[in-house]
């Protein structure tokens, strides 16, 4: 167990190194492509807030009333897109363009270092945005601390199971992946919540949005850094069972079919 | 066996960390120190030993010396007897046509602050050396509690950290959640709290809608002086000039001048027609007309003069006059009626919006404690950890090799 968790940590050195190298910017690329994505949502949104107006008291409320909307977004932003990358890389195959076809190394840990890699660049934009929005407003808010971390842990395994299953959808065709690959890009952003919350849809509207897992993850982010924030028709117990849904089913779809993956790997 | 093999980066990195962690041993380390020390001590200088020893001081704080914390939870809406109908929605605030949850709701964010004032906290603990002794540090939890001597600021923080009210924009309710130390302190917080939103909302309301009704009354009071005053000059006035009305006394001369006037057009008709029946113009019979004549035209020019000269009655500059006066009178009349509905209207709104607190959900005594906090502290902890190993790992990383 403990070597193949350095084996994990020596793929995430090596992906890293990299990426940095074919990158005039070093490392720090993995950090700049999600930050200039999140500034440009983070623009997106304010122009819609100044476009709507100040509607504070609109039926509903509105999310002002409870966050900064850098840190709304920002809070969105690095759980859906965790998400959202894990998901897309595995979906494009687990190669990692180099020679490292050692018995050892099996795909899960590919899937595993880059699942890191992404983990550790988003929670370090996340980090330093929400410490820059603090240092500037100087109102420090972290209610429920231990349901945030139990929160990104839990959309972390999700992200790890859904990325299983989908670098076995990736094998089947390159137009499928595409088309899947588009479709996942689409929903991820526009119903994981990452520019609404859910109490400002009209109730009728809710069930088009809370079937998603990511939603109740990032609503329930939220929720852990201002307990006043509403969070209607969210469940912490279901996005507990989609985690363990999808990681069960994936780890099994692994175990079954590891050999399919190994076979890709060496192509 | 054949064991992997890191790529050159990897060992690389591997051996700095070597050289790196033995650079911090050997610098913390004791010349005098023996081998074994030395040993254990950099043992103890480990990472992994230190990230343990965190998480077990962690446990141990949050899941055995921590003191028990209990809460009590209401839920309450701050509603109206009667629906709205355009006019005044918050109790505070002047927003017309909202709708009544989201009355509720700004009512409910002005009663947040409210509760968490240091006004409320003044009334609920008027004794700080009191709050002091309820709230006091005990072994063998010495973090938690109020110490002894703290200044009013401090207190302030604290009694604040005990509460919590929130506004739901949804429903409308305000959800108050207190806690305390043992189970009594939070159920009597939180019912002490609800008495005084019951204090707030009634107080205001009901002070604001005395204000409108006093001011009401006032403005009825105004317009019965004006129209006393405003009759009284009118009184004055027709005293002063001996009649009850210029304009009836200018509409009589009037008609007794038109009168005198036909009688003259019938007398000089009857002299004309004398003046024909004989030859000589001055008979007696013509003389007497003609006389009769001029004596009347005589008459209608000094009745005349009476009434319009400035020397005799003026009626005209008096008809003028009066009728300012009387339209004084109509406007305070007027005037009053309005001021009446107004208070009679004001009177009315103020019962109809008279605002309740209705209590949802009353609190109940704690049974057992809260041990949300108990795992959301350790799991804070243990996501300092992951935080930190992988930010700091993340950048670390990327400074190394940028």
């Amino acid at each position: 167990m403990r070597r193949q968790v350095a084996i994990v940590f020596a793929i995430s050195s090596y992906d890293i190194d990299r990426r940095s190298t074919g990158s005039s910017i070093g490392a720090w690329e993995s950090i700049v492509n999600p930050l200039q994505i999140m500034l440009f949502f983070i623009g997106m949104r304010v122009g819609f807030s100044l476009l709507r107006g100040s509607s504070r008291y609109a039926a509903g409320g509105s999310t002002d009333m409870y966050f900064n909307i850098v840190v709304f977004i920002a809070s969105g932003f690095c759980i859906a897109f965790l998400f959202r990358m894990v998901a897309i890389k595995a979906l494009s195959g687990l190669k990692l363009r180099a020679p490292l076809y050692y018995p050892r190394i099996k795909p899960l840990d590919i899937l595993l270092a880059m699942a890191l890699n992404d983990f550790r660049a988003l929670a370090t934009i996340s980090l330093g945005i929400l410490g820059l929005v603090w240092c500037f407003t100087w109102s420090f808010q972290l209610d429920s601390p231990g349901l945030a971390i139990s929160v990104y842990l839990i959309t972390v395994l999700m992200a790890l199971g859904f990325g299983i299953c989908l670098v076995f959808l990736g094998r089947l065709n390159k137009w499928i992946t595409r088309i899947v690959k588009r479709i996942l890009n689409r929903l991820i952003i526009f119903t994981s919540g990452i520019f609404f919350a859910t109490f400002e849809l009209p109730e009728y509207v809710r069930p088009l949005v809370t079937w998603n897992p990511v939603l109740h993850a990032v609503e329930l982010f939220r929720y852990s850094l201002n307990n006043q924030y509403p969070i209607p028709d969210i469940s912490l117990v279901y996005l507990i069972w989609c985690s363990l849904v999808l990681l069960g089913f994936s780890l099994i779809l692994y175990r079954t079919n590891e050999s399919l993956l190994l076979e890709s790997n060496s192509e | 066996m054949p064991e992997f093999i890191p790529t050159s980066s990897s060992s690389t990195s591997q051996k700095n960390e070597l050289v790196s962690s033995n650079r911090i041993t050997s610098s913390l380390s004791f010349p005098r120190l023996t081998p074994v020390w030395r040993e254990r001590f950099e043992r103890f200088t480990k990472p992994r030993f230190l990230i343990s020893a965190f998480l077990a001081t962690s446990a141990l704080y949050c899941f055995v010396i921590g003191r028990d914390r209990y809460t009590a939870v209401s839920e309450f809406v701050i509603q109206q007897a009667m629906p709205l109908q355009g006019s005044s929605a918050s109790v505070l605030a002047g927003a017309a046509a909202a709708p009544q949850v989201l009355t509720s709701l700004v009512d409910g964010q002005y009663l947040q602050v409210y509760l968490e004032s240091s006004d409320v906290k003044a009334r609920l603990f008027p004794d700080g050396k009191q709050l002091e002794r309820d709230y006091r540090i005990k072994f063998p939890d010495l973090w938690t509690g109020l110490r002894a001597n703290t200044s009013l600021p401090k207190q302030l923080d604290f009694y604040r950290r005990q509460l919590s009210a929130a506004p739901q924009p949804l429903s409308g309710s305000v959800i108050l959640t207190t806690s305390g130390f043992t189970p009594e302190q939070a159920f009597n917080l939180n019912n002490a709290l609800l008495k005084q939103s019951r204090r707030f909302v009634n107080e205001v309301n009901q002070s604001i809608n005395a204000d409108q009704n006093l001011f009401a009354k006032k403005e009825v009071q105004l317009a019965e002086i004006n129209l006393k005053a405003a009759t009284r000059k009118l009184e004055l006035f027709r005293e002063k000039h001996g009649n009850l009305s210029v304009e009836t006394e200018q509409a009589t001369t009037s008609s007794f001048i038109s009168g005198l006037e036909s009688q003259l057009v019938e007398l000089k008709v009857e002299e004309a027609a004398l003046r024909r029946q004989y030859r000589d113009p001055n008979a007696p019979e013509v003389a007497f007309v003609a006389d009769q004549v001029k004596e009347l035209e005589l008459q209608i020019r000094q009745e005349r003069d009476r009434a319009l000269s400035k020397d005799g009655r003026d009626l005209n500059a008096l008809v003028l006059e009066e009728a300012e006066l009387i339209s004084d009178v109509e406007y305070a009349t007027t005037n009053l009626q309005s001021a009446r509905l107004a208070a009679d209207n004001s009177r009315r709104e103020s019962q109809r919006q008279l605002k309740f607190v209705v209590v949802l959900s009353q609190s109940q005594l704690p049974v057992g404690p809260d041990n949300n906090w108990r795992w959301q502290a350790f799991l804070a902890s243990i996501g300092i950890v992951v935080v930190a190993w992988g930010v700091g790992g993340f950048l670390l990383n990327a400074m190394r090799k940028s």
